[in-house]
Protein backbone atom coordinates (compact mmCIF):
# COMPACT_ATOMS: atom_id res chain seq x y z
CA UNK A 1 0.00 0.00 0.00
CA UNK A 2 1.72 3.34 -0.91
CA UNK A 3 1.04 6.47 1.37
CA UNK A 4 -1.55 8.26 -0.64
CA UNK A 5 -3.58 5.40 -0.05
CA UNK A 6 -3.06 5.48 3.83
CA UNK A 7 -3.56 9.08 3.84
CA UNK A 8 -6.93 8.96 1.48
CA UNK A 9 -7.72 5.92 4.35
CA UNK A 10 -7.45 8.21 7.10
CA UNK A 11 -9.14 10.94 5.29
CA UNK A 12 -12.15 8.38 4.56
CA UNK A 13 -12.95 7.55 7.88
CA UNK A 14 -12.45 11.23 9.41
CA UNK A 15 -15.05 11.98 7.15
CA UNK A 16 -17.37 8.78 7.93
CA UNK A 17 -16.61 9.63 11.96
CA UNK A 18 -17.87 14.04 10.98
CA UNK A 19 -21.08 12.50 9.06
CA UNK A 20 -21.77 9.94 11.80
CA UNK A 21 -21.48 12.88 14.51
CA UNK A 22 -23.92 15.54 12.89
CA UNK A 23 -26.11 12.37 12.14
CA UNK A 24 -26.20 12.08 16.14
CA UNK A 25 -26.88 15.61 16.23
CA UNK A 26 -29.48 15.76 13.76
CA UNK A 27 -31.48 12.37 15.60
CA UNK A 28 -31.36 14.06 19.28
CA UNK A 29 -32.21 17.20 18.55
CA UNK A 30 -35.12 16.98 15.77
CA UNK A 31 -36.51 14.04 17.40
CA UNK A 32 -35.65 11.96 14.03
CA UNK A 33 -37.04 8.30 14.72
CA UNK A 34 -33.89 6.55 12.61
CA UNK A 35 -30.82 5.44 14.24
CA UNK A 36 -27.78 8.02 13.09
CA UNK A 37 -26.27 5.25 11.39
CA UNK A 38 -28.97 5.01 8.89
CA UNK A 39 -29.63 8.89 8.70
CA UNK A 40 -25.55 8.93 8.38
CA UNK A 41 -25.94 6.44 5.26
CA UNK A 42 -28.73 8.76 3.78
CA UNK A 43 -26.45 11.78 4.08
CA UNK A 44 -23.33 10.26 2.46
CA UNK A 45 -25.43 8.71 -0.10
CA UNK A 46 -26.37 12.55 -1.09
CA UNK A 47 -22.80 14.64 -0.83
CA UNK A 48 -21.74 11.84 -3.03
CA UNK A 49 -24.47 12.12 -5.57
CA UNK A 50 -23.93 16.06 -5.19
CA UNK A 51 -19.81 14.90 -5.51
CA UNK A 52 -19.30 17.16 -2.11
CA UNK A 53 -17.69 13.64 -1.16
CA UNK A 54 -15.99 12.06 -4.12
CA UNK A 55 -16.21 8.23 -3.96
CA UNK A 56 -12.50 7.93 -4.48
CA UNK A 57 -12.16 9.69 -1.14
CA UNK A 58 -14.26 6.96 1.10
CA UNK A 59 -14.38 4.01 -1.18
CA UNK A 60 -11.23 2.57 0.25
CA UNK A 61 -12.07 3.13 3.70
CA UNK A 62 -15.89 2.11 3.17
CA UNK A 63 -15.12 -1.40 1.54
CA UNK A 64 -13.03 -1.89 4.54
CA UNK A 65 -15.40 -1.22 7.10
CA UNK A 66 -18.38 -3.82 4.82
CA UNK A 67 -15.62 -6.44 4.42
CA UNK A 68 -15.06 -6.94 8.54
CA UNK A 69 -18.73 -5.86 8.73
CA UNK A 70 -18.93 -9.37 9.97
CA UNK A 71 -17.06 -9.15 12.64
CA UNK A 72 -18.37 -6.22 14.39
CA UNK A 73 -21.84 -8.54 15.35
CA UNK A 74 -20.28 -10.46 17.67
CA UNK A 75 -19.96 -8.22 20.91
CA UNK A 76 -24.11 -7.88 20.51
CA UNK A 77 -24.50 -11.54 20.08
CA UNK A 78 -22.57 -12.05 23.04
CA UNK A 79 -25.30 -10.12 25.48
CA UNK A 80 -27.04 -13.92 25.47
CA UNK A 81 -25.79 -14.60 28.17
CA UNK A 82 -27.46 -12.22 29.97
CA UNK A 83 -30.67 -14.03 28.61
CA UNK A 84 -29.60 -17.78 29.85
CA UNK A 85 -33.20 -18.78 31.77
CA UNK A 86 -35.45 -16.58 29.13
CA UNK A 87 -34.09 -18.57 26.48
CA UNK A 88 -33.49 -21.85 27.95
CA UNK A 89 -36.74 -21.91 29.15
CA UNK A 90 -38.52 -20.49 25.91
CA UNK A 91 -35.75 -21.93 23.29
CA UNK A 92 -38.07 -24.33 20.78
CA UNK A 93 -40.01 -21.42 20.49
CA UNK A 94 -37.74 -19.15 19.47
CA UNK A 95 -35.25 -20.26 17.60
CA UNK A 96 -38.25 -22.34 15.30
CA UNK A 97 -39.84 -19.04 15.32
CA UNK A 98 -37.02 -17.30 14.13
CA UNK A 99 -36.08 -19.72 11.43
CA UNK A 100 -38.94 -20.20 9.79
CA UNK A 101 -39.94 -16.38 9.54
CA UNK A 102 -36.60 -15.58 8.59
CA UNK A 103 -37.17 -18.04 5.64
CA UNK A 104 -40.50 -16.65 4.91
CA UNK A 105 -39.71 -13.02 4.47
CA UNK A 106 -36.52 -14.06 2.39
CA UNK A 107 -38.93 -16.17 -0.46
CA UNK A 108 -42.21 -13.79 0.11
CA UNK A 109 -40.03 -10.75 -1.10
CA UNK A 110 -37.77 -12.33 -3.46
CA UNK A 111 -40.18 -13.88 -5.35
CA UNK A 112 -42.27 -11.03 -5.14
CA UNK A 113 -39.30 -9.05 -6.77
CA UNK A 114 -38.65 -11.06 -9.30
CA UNK A 115 -42.17 -11.71 -10.85
CA UNK A 116 -42.42 -8.26 -11.10
CA UNK A 117 -38.72 -7.82 -12.72
CA UNK A 118 -39.53 -10.52 -15.55
CA UNK A 119 -42.93 -9.40 -15.49
CA UNK A 120 -41.77 -5.65 -16.11
CA UNK A 121 -39.08 -7.05 -18.92
CA UNK A 122 -41.17 -9.16 -20.87
CA UNK A 123 -43.69 -5.80 -21.37
CA UNK A 124 -40.18 -3.65 -22.73
CA UNK A 125 -39.80 -6.30 -25.30
CA UNK A 126 -42.57 -6.25 -26.25
CA UNK B 1 -8.07 -19.31 38.53
CA UNK B 2 -9.19 -15.26 37.42
CA UNK B 3 -7.11 -12.94 35.85
CA UNK B 4 -6.11 -10.15 37.49
CA UNK B 5 -8.56 -7.12 37.77
CA UNK B 6 -6.15 -4.97 36.26
CA UNK B 7 -6.40 -6.80 32.97
CA UNK B 8 -10.05 -7.62 33.06
CA UNK B 9 -10.90 -3.64 33.48
CA UNK B 10 -9.04 -2.79 30.41
CA UNK B 11 -10.64 -3.19 27.14
CA UNK B 12 -7.48 -4.12 25.26
CA UNK B 13 -9.28 -7.84 27.36
CA UNK B 14 -12.82 -7.92 24.94
CA UNK B 15 -10.99 -6.48 22.15
CA UNK B 16 -8.22 -9.31 22.12
CA UNK B 17 -10.65 -11.99 23.03
CA UNK B 18 -12.70 -10.88 20.02
CA UNK B 19 -10.39 -10.88 17.52
CA UNK B 20 -8.49 -13.90 18.61
CA UNK B 21 -11.22 -16.03 18.66
CA UNK B 22 -12.40 -14.58 15.27
CA UNK B 23 -8.82 -15.64 14.05
CA UNK B 24 -9.11 -19.47 15.60
CA UNK B 25 -12.62 -19.50 13.85
CA UNK B 26 -11.09 -18.56 10.30
CA UNK B 27 -8.03 -20.65 10.61
CA UNK B 28 -10.76 -23.21 11.61
CA UNK B 29 -13.08 -22.86 8.90
CA UNK B 30 -9.78 -23.07 6.10
CA UNK B 31 -8.60 -26.08 8.35
CA UNK B 32 -12.28 -28.03 7.86
CA UNK B 33 -13.12 -26.43 5.00
CA UNK B 34 -16.65 -26.47 5.90
CA UNK B 35 -17.50 -22.71 4.54
CA UNK B 36 -20.49 -22.65 6.04
CA UNK B 37 -19.00 -22.61 9.70
CA UNK B 38 -19.09 -18.50 9.63
CA UNK B 39 -15.91 -17.74 12.03
CA UNK B 40 -18.57 -15.64 13.76
CA UNK B 41 -20.31 -18.95 15.13
CA UNK B 42 -17.11 -19.89 16.50
CA UNK B 43 -16.19 -17.26 17.74
CA UNK B 44 -19.47 -16.25 19.85
CA UNK B 45 -19.27 -20.06 20.78
CA UNK B 46 -15.77 -19.76 22.27
CA UNK B 47 -16.58 -16.65 23.97
CA UNK B 48 -19.45 -17.68 25.76
CA UNK B 49 -17.85 -20.50 27.09
CA UNK B 50 -14.67 -17.90 27.92
CA UNK B 51 -17.05 -15.76 30.12
CA UNK B 52 -18.78 -18.45 31.36
CA UNK B 53 -15.81 -20.84 32.49
CA UNK B 54 -14.03 -17.90 34.17
CA UNK B 55 -17.08 -16.41 35.19
CA UNK B 56 -16.70 -12.90 33.65
CA UNK B 57 -19.28 -10.63 34.03
CA UNK B 58 -20.65 -9.81 30.00
CA UNK B 59 -20.00 -5.77 31.48
CA UNK B 60 -16.68 -6.55 31.18
CA UNK B 61 -16.12 -8.27 28.72
CA UNK B 62 -18.23 -5.13 26.83
CA UNK B 63 -15.62 -2.88 28.21
CA UNK B 64 -14.23 -3.79 24.88
CA UNK B 65 -16.44 -5.50 23.05
CA UNK B 66 -18.49 -2.36 22.39
CA UNK B 67 -15.16 -0.76 21.16
CA UNK B 68 -15.56 -3.06 18.04
CA UNK B 69 -19.40 -2.89 17.69
CA UNK B 70 -19.01 0.83 17.64
CA UNK B 71 -17.71 0.43 14.66
CA UNK B 72 -20.86 -0.55 13.59
CA UNK B 73 -21.90 3.17 12.74
CA UNK B 74 -19.22 3.96 10.01
CA UNK B 75 -19.92 0.48 8.93
CA UNK B 76 -23.64 0.79 7.69
CA UNK B 77 -22.92 4.58 6.81
CA UNK B 78 -20.57 2.89 4.86
CA UNK B 79 -23.27 1.01 2.48
CA UNK B 80 -23.60 4.57 0.85
CA UNK B 81 -20.94 3.34 -1.43
CA UNK B 82 -22.79 0.42 -3.31
CA UNK B 83 -25.87 2.12 -3.41
CA UNK B 84 -24.68 5.27 -4.98
CA UNK B 85 -22.31 2.57 -7.69
CA UNK B 86 -25.63 1.24 -8.82
CA UNK B 87 -27.97 4.36 -8.84
CA UNK B 88 -29.24 3.82 -11.53
CA UNK B 89 -30.33 0.33 -11.55
CA UNK B 90 -32.23 0.62 -8.60
CA UNK B 91 -33.88 3.92 -10.41
CA UNK B 92 -35.34 1.58 -13.13
CA UNK B 93 -36.97 -0.73 -11.23
CA UNK B 94 -38.09 1.40 -8.26
CA UNK B 95 -41.57 -0.51 -8.25
CA UNK B 96 -40.45 -3.75 -7.54
CA UNK B 97 -38.20 -2.38 -5.07
CA UNK B 98 -40.70 -0.67 -3.10
CA UNK B 99 -43.10 -3.54 -3.88
CA UNK B 100 -40.75 -6.13 -2.32
CA UNK B 101 -39.88 -3.75 1.31
CA UNK B 102 -43.29 -3.50 2.07
CA UNK B 103 -44.10 -7.18 1.38
CA UNK B 104 -40.88 -7.78 3.38
CA UNK B 105 -41.81 -5.84 6.32
CA UNK B 106 -45.27 -6.91 6.67
CA UNK B 107 -44.61 -10.74 6.07
CA UNK B 108 -41.66 -10.44 8.84
CA UNK B 109 -43.79 -8.97 11.08
CA UNK B 110 -47.07 -11.30 10.57
CA UNK B 111 -44.92 -14.63 10.52
CA UNK B 112 -43.62 -14.02 13.58
CA UNK B 113 -47.23 -13.00 15.44
CA UNK B 114 -48.67 -16.22 14.01
CA UNK B 115 -45.66 -18.68 14.64
CA UNK B 116 -45.00 -17.33 18.35
CA UNK B 117 -48.76 -17.73 19.01
CA UNK B 118 -49.07 -21.28 17.44
CA UNK B 119 -45.94 -21.95 19.84
CA UNK B 120 -47.34 -20.60 22.61
CA UNK B 121 -44.33 -17.98 23.17
CA UNK B 122 -44.90 -15.60 26.00
CA UNK B 123 -45.60 -12.26 25.23
CA UNK B 124 -42.54 -10.59 26.13
CA UNK B 125 -40.40 -12.84 23.86
CA UNK B 126 -42.65 -12.47 20.92
CA UNK B 127 -42.28 -8.64 21.40
CA UNK B 128 -39.01 -9.11 21.17
CA UNK B 129 -38.85 -11.59 18.20
CA UNK B 130 -40.93 -9.43 15.91
CA UNK B 131 -38.75 -7.35 14.83
CA UNK B 132 -35.93 -9.82 14.19
CA UNK B 133 -35.08 -9.08 10.56
CA UNK B 134 -34.55 -5.20 11.34
CA UNK B 135 -30.95 -3.64 11.88
CA UNK B 136 -30.23 -3.82 15.30
CA UNK B 137 -29.98 -0.44 16.61
CA UNK B 138 -33.93 0.38 14.66
CA UNK B 139 -34.89 -3.52 16.07
CA UNK B 140 -34.08 -2.66 20.12
CA UNK B 141 -36.16 0.61 19.44
CA UNK B 142 -39.21 -1.07 17.96
CA UNK B 143 -38.79 -3.72 20.91
CA UNK B 144 -38.96 -1.10 23.33
CA UNK B 145 -41.74 0.52 22.03
CA UNK B 146 -43.71 -2.68 21.36
CA UNK B 147 -43.06 -3.58 25.45
CA UNK B 148 -40.32 -6.58 24.30
CA UNK B 149 -36.78 -6.81 25.79
CA UNK B 150 -34.80 -4.89 23.48
CA UNK B 151 -31.00 -6.92 24.71
CA UNK B 152 -33.12 -10.05 24.06
CA UNK B 153 -33.91 -8.69 20.27
CA UNK B 154 -30.07 -7.41 20.10
CA UNK B 155 -29.51 -11.30 20.13
CA UNK B 156 -31.69 -12.57 18.20
CA UNK B 157 -31.45 -9.98 15.45
CA UNK B 158 -28.07 -11.46 15.24
CA UNK B 159 -28.60 -14.98 15.32
CA UNK B 160 -31.35 -14.23 12.18
CA UNK B 161 -28.62 -12.31 10.84
CA UNK B 162 -25.87 -15.12 10.57
CA UNK B 163 -28.82 -17.61 9.97
CA UNK B 164 -29.94 -15.54 6.79
CA UNK B 165 -26.35 -15.00 5.33
CA UNK B 166 -25.28 -18.21 6.05
CA UNK B 167 -28.39 -20.21 4.23
CA UNK B 168 -30.03 -17.04 1.91
CA UNK B 169 -28.29 -17.49 -0.73
CA UNK B 170 -28.79 -21.73 -1.43
CA UNK B 171 -32.38 -21.35 0.03
CA UNK B 172 -33.11 -18.37 -2.61
CA UNK B 173 -31.38 -20.63 -5.47
CA UNK B 174 -33.48 -24.03 -4.96
CA UNK B 175 -36.79 -21.76 -5.01
CA UNK B 176 -35.45 -20.27 -8.09
CA UNK B 177 -34.82 -16.94 -7.11
CA UNK B 178 -31.98 -15.91 -9.53
CA UNK B 179 -32.29 -12.03 -10.05
CA UNK B 180 -29.76 -9.89 -8.72
CA UNK B 181 -32.25 -7.35 -7.58
CA UNK B 182 -34.52 -9.78 -5.64
CA UNK B 183 -32.02 -11.73 -3.92
CA UNK B 184 -30.73 -8.22 -2.86
CA UNK B 185 -34.23 -6.90 -1.61
CA UNK B 186 -34.98 -10.51 0.12
CA UNK B 187 -31.54 -10.60 1.76
CA UNK B 188 -31.08 -7.12 3.78
CA UNK B 189 -35.33 -7.63 4.43
CA UNK B 190 -34.61 -11.17 5.98
CA UNK B 191 -31.62 -10.50 7.52
CA UNK B 192 -30.06 -6.99 7.55
CA UNK B 193 -26.85 -6.01 7.51
CA UNK B 194 -25.25 -9.53 7.86
CA UNK B 195 -27.08 -10.81 5.22
CA UNK B 196 -25.84 -7.64 2.82
CA UNK B 197 -22.38 -8.15 3.70
CA UNK B 198 -22.19 -11.86 2.23
CA UNK B 199 -24.21 -10.29 -0.46
CA UNK B 200 -21.42 -8.06 -1.20
CA UNK B 201 -19.47 -11.22 -1.82
CA UNK B 202 -21.63 -12.09 -4.77
CA UNK B 203 -21.77 -8.88 -6.50
CA UNK B 204 -21.72 -5.08 -5.89
CA UNK B 205 -25.56 -4.28 -7.28
CA UNK B 206 -26.92 -7.21 -4.54
CA UNK B 207 -24.90 -5.23 -2.03
CA UNK B 208 -27.02 -2.34 -3.39
CA UNK B 209 -30.12 -3.50 -3.28
CA UNK B 210 -29.22 -5.26 0.26
CA UNK B 211 -28.68 -1.67 1.59
CA UNK B 212 -31.36 -0.08 0.48
CA UNK B 213 -33.20 -2.70 2.21
CA UNK B 214 -31.99 -2.91 5.71
CA UNK B 215 -32.65 1.35 5.60
CA UNK B 216 -36.47 1.00 4.14
CA UNK B 217 -37.53 -2.20 5.74
CA UNK B 218 -35.77 -1.02 9.11
CA UNK B 219 -38.31 2.18 8.69
CA UNK B 220 -41.32 0.17 6.92
CA UNK B 221 -41.57 -2.42 10.53
CA UNK B 222 -40.88 0.40 12.96
CA UNK B 223 -44.20 2.27 11.57
CA UNK B 224 -46.35 -0.64 10.99
CA UNK B 225 -45.24 -2.74 13.92
CA UNK B 226 -47.55 -1.34 16.87
CA UNK B 227 -50.32 -1.10 14.56
CA UNK B 228 -50.28 -4.83 13.52
CA UNK B 229 -49.88 -5.69 17.04
CA UNK B 230 -52.54 -4.38 17.83
CA UNK B 231 -54.64 -5.76 15.01
CA UNK B 232 -53.24 -9.77 15.73
CA UNK B 233 -52.15 -9.99 19.20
Amino acid sequence: MNSLNQALLLKGFIILACIQFVSLILVVTLNIVLPPALLGMIILTILLLTKVVSMKTVEGTCNILLYIMGLLFIPPAISLVLYYDIISKEFFPIVVTMLLSTVIVMLVTGKTVQLMITRKQKRLKK
Amino acid sequence: MTLPAEVLASPIFGITLTLFTFWIGQWFQAKTKWSSLHPMITSTILIVLFITVFDIDYKIYNTGGSMISFLLGPATISLAVPLVNNLQVLKDNWQAILVGITVGSLSGIISVIIIAKFLQASLPVTLSLIPKSVTSPIAMDISQSLGGIPALTAVIVVVTGIFGALVGHNILRFFGVTNNIAIGLAMGASSHGLGTNRCLQENDLQGAVGGLSIALVGIATAVSATFLVGILL
